[in-house]
């Protein structure tokens, strides 16, 4: 389009690029062919061709047959499912305690895994952003490193950690006498939620670390400085200089950590299964059971939880988008 | 300022230490599963029960590996890994690159719309659609094979590299192109030779997420494997190798230890891309 325009702006850019590239001189004749609109929007249609193409295979479909499917009852056996019962799976899903406790068991799972990981994280890395701090790096190192492995392993390496016969944990605790005999953390039906949360805060806290440090470095100096003037200490300066800087990101970083532990499988499926007695059962496993966890697999049931599911978090989503949105503009 | 007195110094001093001995503390907490999981990889079944807090193998053997690697099967999980992990960067790379190039540079008709369903759909949790993207598999010959579990997996995570490309390309000035246009480049070279060199820094960074973000891979693959025991990744064989040794947690250590250590070098030799690609969704 605009190839006109520019061809003496950069030269020398535009030469060191060809020649690196092993591309012939620049050949000024040709600079006066335009390529037809056509063939250019051919081209981008190209371009986009195989993304779409994975996209509303794997990505649309899906979520579009979910919907589809929940208006059916169906256990999976044939192409397509044909009895159809209208809303029936909606109707049966509001009276059954099963989903109602895995959908309370995840609500609890967002709320207490954010409410511990992301103050916890924010202080760490308040403490480690502060430029005088030897070894940061060697701290930074060590608490990103969890993030890394893989949900699944570190889940079942957890569950030999947390065994109560002779685990790691339950005998260090014994031996400084913090208790007085072991503790089946995972076969208790009060703790074993609250174990697998703590798991997943220590697994993922790096991630958030990294989200906090990347926004108190949009913390502009001068505002620490007047602070230290002023003769406050670090305390009152997180308090009344960094949170308040940071308002934007903490709501940013606050959806996309609701967002994410909403999706919570692998932690449960390694550690407890959903179980002792359901207590760890979320919405991920409780669609995992009744699709390919049963003889029987309930598919437009499980289809309705989903749909129901899935919808909750894209309102939420849409939120996030909102509110995002507007933090951009005042 | 001016209050540099010595019980100031004195108090910033004992700050700064007890700031040390938290960040030491919390470290110690952080590392000890994984040096725990490690010491135990070289322990016997034994001395894992009667010393399992104890961190130093005594005798060090490495018997719990041999067991894993062969007959636990997980060089073939290793292998699988390997292979996934690999073709998932590569596809996500040429699928990203191209579509956040034309994405990021050219208004067209539906441009609006494929951005919309793009950051629409990236929150809906795999867990919700894995039932007819199982059927759709399953339709399509997809179930139990390389290319399936692939191309499941790479879908979910190509949206957040192709954003990555778009915020990318919309930065790069409009001269880059107009120079490939005048050495008479077609629209696929002036992309091939110019543009996809320029977003080095993005590339790398998307291998790194995505490496890394491959290698924990869990429900596609378990989903993608049910009746294909030998195409299991490390995760999935893991999962199924506790459900049928779990008596021997000596070589399931080793297992661990071969799944999880190999990523966490990756992450030492690469942390400042991983970081920044990390970082980029609060900054963004």
């Amino acid at each position: 389009m605009n190839a006109g325009t520019s061809d003496v702006q950069e030269p020398n850019l535009q030469k060191s690029i060809l020649n690196k590239r092993g591309l012939k001189k620049p050949d000024l004749h040709k600079a006066d062919t335009f390529k037809p609109e056509g063939q250019r929007s051919l081209w981008i249609a190209l371009f986009l061709l195989p993304t779409m193409l994975v996209f509303l295979m794997f990505i649309l479909w899906p979520i579009i047959a979910s919907i589809y499917y929940s208006f059916f009852q169906w256990n999976g056996i044939g192409e397509w499912p044909s009895y159809y019962v209208g809303l029936r799976n909606y109707q049966d899903l509001i009276g059954d305690s099963h989903f109602w406790n895995a959908f309370k068991n995840t609500v609890v799972f967002v709320v207490l895994n954010n409410l511990i990981k992301l103050p916890l994280t924010l202080i760490i890395a308040y403490m480690l952003n502060n430029p005088r701090l030897r070894f940061s790096n060697l701290y930074r190192t060590g608490l990103f490193l969890p993030m890394v492995s893989s949900t699944a392993i570190i889940g079942i390496v957890m569950t030999f950690i947390l065994n109560p016969w002779n685990g790691p944990l339950n005998k260090i605790l014994l031996d400084i006498g913090v208790l007085g005999r072991p503790v089946d953390w995972l076969g208790n039906i009060n703790l074993a939620m609250l174990v697998v949360i703590l798991v997943e805060v220590w697994h993922y806290s790096g991630q958030y670390i990294i989200y906090w440090l990347a926004g108190l470095q949009t913390i502009p100096k001068e505002l620490y400085e007047a602070a230290e003037v002023d003769g406050a200490n670090s305390v009152q300066t997180f308090l009344f200089v960094t949170i308040p800087a940071l308002k934007p990101v903490i709501i940013i970083v606050t959806l996309l950590g609701i967002v994410m532990s909403l999706r919570v499988f692998d932690i449960v499926m390694a550690m407890t299964g959903g179980g002792p007695a359901f207590s760890t059962d979320v919405i991920g496993t409780f669609i995992y059971r009744n699709a390919f966890g049963t003889a029987s697999p309930r598919i437009g049931y499980s289809s309705a939880v989903a749909v129901l599911f899935g919808g909750l978090i894209m309102v939420l989503g849409t939120l996030q988008g909102k509110i995002v949105g507007r933090g951009n503009h005042g | 300022m001016a209050k540099t007195t010595g019980g100031g110094y004195l108090r910033r001093l004992m700050q700064r230490g007890s700031l040390h001995a938290v960040l030491i503390l919390l470290c110690i907490i952080w590392i000890y599963p994984i040096v725990w999981m490690i010491s135990a990889s070289f322990k016997t079944n034994a001395q894992m029960w009667n010393n399992s807090a104890g961190l130093i193998p005594d005798p060090l053997q490495l018997d719990n590996y041999v067991r894993a690697w062969t007959t636990s099967n997980f060089s073939i999980y290793f292998l699988n890994t390997v292979i996934f992990a690999v073709s998932v960067v590569a596809l996500i790379i040429f699928l990203g690159s191209t579509s956040g190039y034309v994405l990021g540079r050219f208004k067209f008709p539906g441009k609006r719309l494929i951005m919309v369903l793009f950051i629409g759909t990236t929150v809906v949790p795999r867990a919700t659609t894995i039932i007819p993207l199982f059927q759709l598999a399953d339709m399509l010959g997809l179930l139990n094979n390389r290319i399936g579990y692939t191309l499941a997996y790479t879908s979910k995570t190509l949206i957040i590299a192709i954003l990555l490309f778009i915020g990318f390309y919309i930065g790069v000035p409009r001269e880059m192109e107009d120079s490939g246009a005048i050495d008479g480049c077609n629209f696929w070279q002036q992309f091939r030779h110019i543009m996809l060199p320029l977003a080095k820094p993005i590339i790398g960074t998307v291998t790194i997420l995505n490496t890394i973000g491959a290698w924990k891979a869990f429900m596609i693959p378990l989903v993608f494997t049910f009746s294909r025991p030998n195409l299991r990744t490390l995760g999935v064989g893991m999962y199924a190798f506790v459900g049928e040794f779990s008596s021997d947690w000596a070589a399931m250590a080793a297992a661990a230890s071969i799944s999880i250590v190999p990523m966490m070098v990756v992450f030492l030799l690469f942390q400042r891309y991983f970081i920044e690609g990390l970082a980029g969704a609060v900054k963004g």
